[in-house]
């Protein structure tokens, strides 16, 4: 198990020749226990630095739909681990899970994104 | 016509990969083992002058010394770093997209510390990542005696034989000297002395001088490893619509507010050493119980806080029966399979719940 971290660990560090420029803590704008999964529909996404985001409709059951902001990873390290702009545009259905903010609002960070239709997981924070 | 064929070929091979081959652009010039990896361990390059080469892009890959030592440092410094540490480092410089200045001399990947070096007979330049910029002068003049305070400071710098000795002051008192939140005053004076070990490894020995922040001069040993294949990149950091991102601006007394009444006999089943890679970096999570207070040692130190790697222990606070809030800033939430065995523990940082496996 060791060595086949190792390994994973040198090729990791290949993909991620320059890891990502951590912008902010997790705790301070996130709350690790209010986990989210969020579907619907990519109205926009903002390449910006010092994080990316994703902004989606979704619509709870009582079919009011609400809209979400999601921090991903700056843009360097989102282009570094494979996500670019052709990867998701505005009107692709998509599952996003991650954590909610601790204010309570409809802002998220994301641990995974993953188009609905064909399931294939486009992004998800794990060495690739 | 060899020449301009070449020329054509080697053009119209780089812009088929236009989208990223700027992001590991094979670096020329520089020594390659036979299978055509960087070799790190060949001998230092030299200028034209004679001086050790310092050109090139540089990451800190360690950094210790007494500046990480507590008893070296003054009361009200110590406050401050109480104070920091418990607002989640939330008054970090570089989270209000303002320049880190010496704070990112021995900072990691993830605090900014690429940096780029451009050496000229009378300048060395060196290129943060966070887009500020030294001028070090190596053109014979010395430090002015009171300069104005700037994030960056003014550096001036002259050959000791190998070693290029760098002597800084003019620095303000908005900036830290590393991720543990250490404050300094405008009092702050210092010298690196930079010599280049072998093609692919510098050292850095850095004293600080500060007589309103340390009891004594302290020091830092900063090792730097040459970062081949690679670039630094435009990194504007306030860009976003949604600004700084800080939505909430709470203290870790309110976390602690939101403290969940765990059972000690359910903390216990999480004591153990957890393996994972987060971002490029083999990561050890060990997490102890004691007086039924859970902490986590975590080796490296998340560079965010602790700007030394060596193993940093940090206070865990349960917010729910199997996640954790860190006082270093990140989230841990325990994985339990169907038979109650704990198998995992994710690490999560804004860029994601990252896994990391059970080994003991």
């Amino acid at each position: 198990m060791r060595n086949f971290i190792l390994c994973f660990s040198v090729l990791t560090s290949l993909l991620w020749p320059v890891a990502a420029l951590s912008h902010h803590s997790f705790s301070l704008e996130f709350d690790v226990s209010r986990p989210v999964e969020l579907r619907g529909t990519v109205q926009n996404i903002e390449w910006t630095n010092p994080h990316a985001w994703v902004f989606l409709e979704t619509e709870d059951e009582q079919g009011n739909v609400q809209g979400w902001a999601v921090e991903f990873l700056g843009v360097l390290s989102l282009l570094r681990s494979g996500m670019g702009p052709d990867t998701v545009g505005p009107g692709d259905l998509i599952l996003i899970t991650g954590f909610g903010s601790r204010d309570g609002t409809n802002t998220a960070n994301a641990s995974s994104l993953t188009k609905v239709d064909t399931g294939e997981v486009l992004w998800e924070s794990r060495g690739r | 016509m060899l020449k301009q064929l070449l020329t054509f070929s080697i053009f119209m091979l780089l812009s088929t990969q236009l989208s990223a081959q700027w992001l590991s652009l094979s670096t020329p010039g520089i020594p390659r083992t036979a299978d055509g990896e960087p070799d790190l361990s060949a001998p230092i390059t030299r200028t034209a002058d004679g001086h050790p080469e310092l050109s090139g892009l540089w990451m800190p890959i360690s950094a210790s010394g007494s500046l990480y030592e507590p008893e070296k440092i003054q009361q009200w410094a110590r406050q401050v770093m109480t104070q920091n540490e418990n607002n989640f480092y939330a008054n970090d410089p570089r989270f209000a997209c303002l320049p880190s200045g010496p704070g990112s001399y021995p900072a990691g990947a993830v605090a900014s510390g690429l940096r780029s070096f451009i050496q000229h007979p009378t300048m060395l330049v060196v290129l943060n990542a966070d887009m500020t910029f030294r001028q070090i002068y190596m053109d014979g003049r010395e430090l002015e005696v009171n300069p104005f305070p700037t994030w960056l400071g003014y550096s001036v710098a002259h050959w000791e034989g190998d070693t290029l000795v760098v002597e800084s002051n003019g620095f303000n008192d908005k900036t830290w000297l590393h991720r543990d939140g250490l404050p300094h005053t405008d009092q702050l004076r210092i010298t690196e002395r930079y010599r280049r070990l072998d093609f692919g490894h510098i050292e850095i020995e850095v004293t600080y001088e500060d007589p309103g922040t340390f009891i004594e001069p302290v020091e830092a040993i900063i090792e730097m490893e040459y970062q081949a294949d690679s670039n630094l990149n435009e990194n504007v950091c306030n860009e976003s619509s949604r600004g700084l991102s800080n939505n909430w601006s709470g203290e870790i007394q309110q976390a602690d507010d939101m403290v969940a009444d765990v059972p000690e006999e359910i903390l216990s089943r999480y004591v153990g050493t957890y393996q994972g890679v987060w971002l490029g970096t083999l990561t050890t999570a060990e997490f102890v119980l004691e007086d039924g207070e859970m902490s986590l040692i975590r080796t490296p130190g998340y560079s965010d806080t602790g700007g030394n790697f060596d193993s940093v222990t940090s206070r865990l606070i349960p917010l729910s029966e199997n996640a954790f809030d860190c006082i270093c800033g990140l989230g841990f939430v325990f994985s339990v399979d169907d038979e109650g065995e704990v198998t995992a523990v994710s690490e999560v940082h804004v860029s994601g719940a990252w896994p990391f496996e059970r080994v003991d």
